[in-house]
């Protein structure tokens, strides 16, 4: 019982890795300040659910049109957004990403609203049933590891120097001939593309999915992930998924009703990420994002 | 005829920046735009660069014009600047500020998965050509120190090798000696010298009157967003018009 438990926070702290490092690519090392991300996790989420209940849809391709659909719609949300910078943009994604929710529990005859999709079938790739907990884990790793070495590449690789320079300063960033709008979308589109194969992981897991799991709340916890494990660091972000993961954990075993662990939840990671902010600016791992550099001197 | 302005006009609400300005620049030459505080200088090298558009006017570098394009598209044609207040990447190392300036391809999402040897051997060309601009500089002890740790005078030089490392043909320098001591203020005079000895075409904002005149084979005067001389440093240095804007009229 209690490795099922185990095994079960395990697979949950590998759906926030791949969330998070994902996020990571979009804040830390874009400078997109995206408070929608969840969004594009629903959007994996319902893609490949919808596909696997209504037309029976093996999970790999619905995992990857689910993928598919949401960089394109991060792609797109690139155009309205193209001139909001910092806190601005944080509130247009944070808008896309209510609409998106709102969509989820009101298009019923698609979605069944706030009823939800119970019933999601456990995946299975090439005939190889992923049914039990401790092979939904193993998966889950194979899955976290190949997103964390994919996008270790990529902010390492000539492409993740463009998107570190804009960050830095988009308008130099332009003068050197780059096509700072086109790096901007491709990087929002990867990581959404991400965010969605987290989104069917984790739907084919639990096998129930409603729009409350994509909620604002969900938003704040990725998000305080990032910040705790440090901005701009793909192991920050494994660390932090992890740590947030597991430390209301001993929470449960407190003898309160549900009603208040669930709020002190919300509270333990309010104060960590407070903690954080005063003490460890740039996070456990990383580097600071909070700090601004003028003229040699370091404010 | 390298670089073109006609007609130039712009205006932020009231204040006319710029009206009415024409001027060319000549290629293989160093020409300064020079010209009291609020002339229109900065605004001048933001509308050729692209970051503004003008109200009116023509500009044309090599026959093509410049203001209809997006200030990557104008980058590419190999048109570089610095600017006033620097813009280096705080925290990027030299080393990376100077790669990133390299005139390579666009840089794909995906070509670190599908040529990574190709990739692999363009990145090592470019650490190799920003290490020697990092000599050039003399910075290349701070090669992998992020750029926001340098002092002001470092980041200077490094903002002018970054320009440089864009192997761009055009060169537009805002202020490269603004606020850097005599030592490093002779080094970037060298450093101009050598680049019109190369062929660059320069052109200079700059207070620094002894500078420009040492070093400027033309100087632009602007004043109030118009032209009002153009000549060989002799030449302005004998303009009453020139004297009259930086000095006023007598009473």
């Amino acid at each position: 019982m209690i490795e099922t438990y185990l095994l079960h926070l395990f697979i949950i702290a590998c759906l926030y890795v791949i969330l998070t490092t994902s996020l990571n690519l979009a804040i830390g090392y874009t400078g997109l300040l995206n408070l929608g991300h969840i969004a594009f996790y629903a959007i994996g989420a319902y893609t490949s659910s919808l596909l696997a209940l209504n037309f029976g849809v093996p999970f790999w391709i619905g995992a990857l049109a689910g993928a598919t659909l949401a960089a394109i719609v991060g792609y797109l949300l690139s155009y309205p957004t193209i001139k909001l910078k910092g806190d601005y943009l944080a509130l247009g994604t944070l808008g896309f990403s209510i609409i998106v929710e709102s969509v989820l529990k009101n298009w019923v005859s698609l979605t069944r609203g706030p009823l939800g999709l119970p019933g999601i079938p456990k995946p299975s790739i090439f005939g190889f049933a992923i049914d039990t907990i401790p092979k939904y884990a193993l998966f889950g790793l194979i899955l976290a590891v190949l997103v964390y070495i994919v996008l270790e590449i990529v902010v390492r690789s000539p492409f993740g120097r463009v998107l570190q320079a804009i960050r830095d300063d988009e308008m130099a960033a332009k003068t050197l001939g780059k096509d700072t709008f086109n790096a901007k979308a491709k990087a929002l589109a990867l990581s959404a593309f991400i965010a969605a194969i987290g989104g069917s992981y984790y739907a084919h897991y639990v096998t129930f999915i409603d729009p409350t799991f994509f909620s604002i709340l969900e938003t704040i916890l990725i998000f305080s992930m990032v910040i705790v494990g440090g901005t701009a660091s793909m192991l920050g972000s494994v660390a932090g998924a992890v740590l947030l993961t597991l430390l209301p954990e001993p929470l449960r075993f407190l003898p309160f009703p549900s009603s208040i662990i669930g709020g002190m939840r919300q509270a333990l990671y309010a104060l960590l990420l407070v903690l954080v902010i005063r003490w460890r600016p740039q996070g456990l791992i990383g580097e600071n994002t909070f700090k601004k550099f003028k003229n040699g001197v370091k404010r | 005829m390298s670089l073109t302005v006609k007609n130039l006009k712009r205006s932020f609400g009231g204040v006319e920046a710029v009206k009415n300005c024409s001027f060319k620049v000549k290629q293989g030459k160093i020409t300064a735009l020079i010209g009291p505080n609020g002339a229109g200088k900065t605004t001048v090298f933001n509308i050729i660069t692209g970051i503004i558009r003008p109200d009116a006017g023509n500009i044309t570098f090599k026959g093509e014009p410049l203001i209809v394009l997006q200030t990557h598209e104008i980058a590419r044609l190999s048109i570089a600047r610095t600017f006033q207040l620097l813009k280096l990447f705080p925290k990027l190392t030299c080393l990376e500020n100077l790669m990133i300036a390299h005139p390579g391809k666009d840089e794909k999402m995906f070509d670190c998965f599908l040529k990574p040897k190709k990739i692999r051997a363009e990145d090592e060309a470019k650490r190799a050509r920003a290490l020697e601009l990092l000599k050039v500089v003399d910075l290349e002890r701070y090669k992998d120190e992020k750029a926001g740790n340098l002092s002001y005078g470092q980041q200077k030089l490094l903002d002018i090798a970054r320009c440089l490392a864009t192997e761009a043909n055009l060169l537009l320098f805002d202020e490269p000696v603004a606020g850097v001591n005599p030592i490093v203020r002779e080094r970037i005079k060298k450093l101009l010298k050598e680049l019109k000895q190369q062929g660059k075409t320069i052109l200079i904002i700059e207070h620094d009157m002894r500078f420009v005149m040492d070093l400027c084979d033309e100087i632009i005067v602007l004043d109030h967003g118009v032209e009002i001389a153009t000549g060989t440093p002799a030449k302005i240095k004998k303009n009453k018009k020139v004297i009259e804007a930086y000095l006023g009229v007598d009473a």
